[in-house]
């Protein structure tokens, strides 16, 4: 963003030759400045863009295998997915700064009594021994779902400001 | 040689207001642009669950938790929404920060 259409020259004599009684430039500067220096929220943290990429990837890959009931392995992978959305979480709670967006939204995603990832794993691991897994419509309905929640993380955190 | 404070002020005046203006333009068109779009894909989806329930491609607990989903992602995108308004207005102090500097900086 450009601004030298707005400044003029600002060094015009003001017509008198009297000694100036204003106070020094860094008493006009100084306020503005402290006022302005205080951020409303983080910056952009790539850190937290690859976690939530990575996270999304796996996740949906993992979904895919919720048509039937997990294995032993899968539930490793489960246990292994909710470690990983946990650091995640922490992460953002950790952070100095107001993060508390972020931090709401990992907070939904998780939630095991919600109707997105931690809602669909806690599904997920309820047809074991069942013989049957989650319906392939209902899979794929959920895994949309799912993906347009981590794209929301993923796109609050492109946009902001980068150092 | 004596420093136009009044110009200096009128300046970073000025400067603050064309950058809110613009900022806040493209905010308001961004998220009504995103609103409208989640509204339309929530129908949507409603309208195929309601299908699909029908035909028994989903049961009633199925159906409850793609809901139950759908109220989530919409708590989520309110919140992706306040965060860009949040980076919005982060924008706006940088630029004023920058202009301040600049505008001091042309007068020392």
């Amino acid at each position: 963003m450009s601004f030298d259409h707005i400044l003029p020259s600002l060094t015009q004599p003001i017509g008198s030759h009297r000694p100036s009684k204003k106070p020094p430039l860094i008493l006009a500067i100084f306020p503005i400045l402290f006022l302005m220096s205080c951020a409303v929220i983080t910056n952009y943290d790539p850190t937290s863009y690859k976690n939530a990429t990575d996270i999304k990837a796996e996740s949906l890959l993992l979904m895919d295998k919720a048509t039937d009931p997990p294995n032993t392995m899968e539930m490793a992978r489960i246990e292994d997915l909710r470690v990983k959305l946990s650091q995640a979480y922490e992460y953002e709670a950790g952070k100095e700064g107001p993060n508390q967006i972020t931090v709401k939204q990992w907070k939904i995603l998780n939630n095991p009594e919600g109707g997105l990832l931690g809602g669909f794993l806690k599904r997920w691991e309820g047809t074991q021994g069942t013989g049957t897994g989650l319906k392939p419509g209902f899979v794929e309905e959920s895994k949309a779902q799912v993906k347009d929640a981590f794209d929301l993380i993923i796109k609050l955190e492109s946009v902001k400001v980068k150092n | 040689m004596t420093f136009n404070f009044d110009l200096f002020f009128d300046t970073v005046k000025k400067g603050v207001v064309d950058i809110a203006k613009e900022e806040a333009a493209d905010f308001l068109d961004q998220a009504k642009d995103d609103g409208t779009a989640f509204l339309e894909e929530s129908k949507d989806r409603l309208k195929k669950w309601t299908q699909m329930l029908k035909d028994g491609t989903l049961d009633k607990d199925d159906f409850a938790f793609l809901i139950k989903g759908q109220k989530d992602l919409a708590k989520m995108n309110g919140l992706t929404q306040a965060g860009m308004a949040a980076v919005r207005i982060d924008r706006i102090r940088v630029a004023v920060i920058d202009l301040v500097i600049k505008a001091a900086g042309a007068i020392v």
